[in-house]
């Protein structure tokens, strides 16, 4: 079968940065793209507030929804009636559902294929210094964000007015700060004016991320990103799936050493920390790894092969 | 080394599913006008994300 090149990832990154920033007018007049286009969501964390974004993002859909019909607090002031209406119209079904699209016939192929932010990551990763792999279980953080800053806040911690507001990018998202509040602080000098502790806790929070890159693989992708939370557990029922051959594992690591998130590939490849970039499956000198799924073949080796590659590596 | 044999793989149920419910709900949050709410947030400055409060 065909191996997909490394350099083409890159340029994928980079061409998918492009497109989906692509309304470059905007960084020079200091205002939005304000077309159709933005009803529709990129697979990716995408700021909607960056002056070249072409598409809405998920995550900031997925709070804007919940958010938007005053929250799904049915113990706020409305009438029963009222509420129920207003609960039924805050459902992010859109957003859930495409995402859900996404992961099932893919997993976090996005995350390793298109995103911009997970793409920056990577280019700081590049930078020489030691590297570090840091604590497994700071992983976890992003479910809780992704259910507490993403669904809870939005839909319980309601205003005067009954409204909620999108928690995780106020409050955390750094991707948000560089694609948009930098830019729009830039350009735009009367919000520059009004920005207060709120912009420089944000700003802190995205340089950290960046110099925390320089050392750790995708630390965002990996430790807060709630869009890699949410497709992380489909990249186990996707249909487009990464499977090794153990038995022909000679174990020499190149591939865990390429991986862009740290994994110990022949152990962890299933897993949902896993970006379905390729790089294991193009690097493995025996070819072990394998893309399977609809209209693909699965690359198996016979226990025979297995026994010669034993064999001349023993 | 030799050429791998090669052998198409059935598709989950699991996975078959998720991919049904997930057409259903984009379905009915499209007919719900969903994109339109949050299109209405994306063609302005928002001032969370900009970290404005
Ligand atoms: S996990 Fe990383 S690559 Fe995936 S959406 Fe989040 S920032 Fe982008
Ligand atoms: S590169 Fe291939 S052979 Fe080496 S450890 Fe990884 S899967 Fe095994
Ligand atoms: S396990 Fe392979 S496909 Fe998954 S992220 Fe690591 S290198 Fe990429």
């Amino acid at each position: 079968m065909h191996r997909i090149g490394l350099n083409i990832r890159f340029w994928v990154q980079a061409a998918a940065t492009l497109l989906t920033n692509a309304y470059l007018k905007g960084f020079k007049a200091g205002t939005l793209y304000t077309g159709s286009l933005k009803h529709v969501c990129v697979p990716t964390l995408n700021c909607y507030s960056c002056p070249a974004a072409m598409y809405s993002c998920p995550i900031g859909a997925l709070q804007v929804t919940i958010a938007g019909a005053g929250g799904l607090d049915i113990t706020a002031t409305q009438g029963l009636w009222a509420r129920l209406v207003a609960i039924s119209t805050s459902l992010p079904m859109l957003t859930i559902g495409f995402l859900m699209l996404v992961g099932g016939v893919v997993g976090r192929a996005a995350c390793g294929w298109i995103c911009p932010f997970g793409w920056l990551q990577e280019l700081l990763n590049k930078i020489p210094s030691p590297k570090f792999n840091g604590p497994q279980f700071v992983k976890y953080a992003k479910y809780i964000i992704l259910i507490v800053f993403v669904f809870l806040l939005p839909a319980f911690w309601l205003d005067e007015f009954d409204g909620g507001e999108p928690s995780f990018c106020k409050y955390v998202c750094p991707a948000g700060t560089l694609e948009g509040g930098l830019p729009i602080a830039l350009l735009q000098p009367q919000i520059r004016s009004q920005l207060g502790w709120l912009f420089t806790w944000k700003a802190s929070m995205l340089a950290l991320i960046l110099v925390l890159s320089v050392f750790f693989r995708r630390p965002f992708c990996r430790w807060i990103c709630p869009l890699g939370a949410f497709y992380g557990p489909l990249n186990r029922v996707s249909l487009y799936k990464l499977e090794i051959n153990k038995d022909a594992c000679i174990e020499c690591g190149a591939c865990s050493k390429k991986c862009p998130v740290s994994l110990d590939v022949p152990r962890q490849l299933d897993n949902a920390e896993c970006l379905r970039c390729l790089e294991c499956r193009n690097i493995c000198p025996v070819n072990v790894i394998s893309l399977t799924g609809p209209g693909l073949k699965t690359e198996l080796l016979t226990p025979k092969q297995t026994a010669e590659i034993n064999e001349q590596t023993d | 080394m030799t050429n791998p044999v090669t052998e198409a793989k059935p598709v989950k149920l699991a996975t078959l599913l998720i991919i049904i419910v997930a057409l259903l709900l984009m379905f009915a949050g499209f007919r719900n006008g969903e994109h339109a709410s949050y299109f209405m947030k994306a063609i302005m400055v928002c001032s969370q994300c900009i970290g404005l409060g």
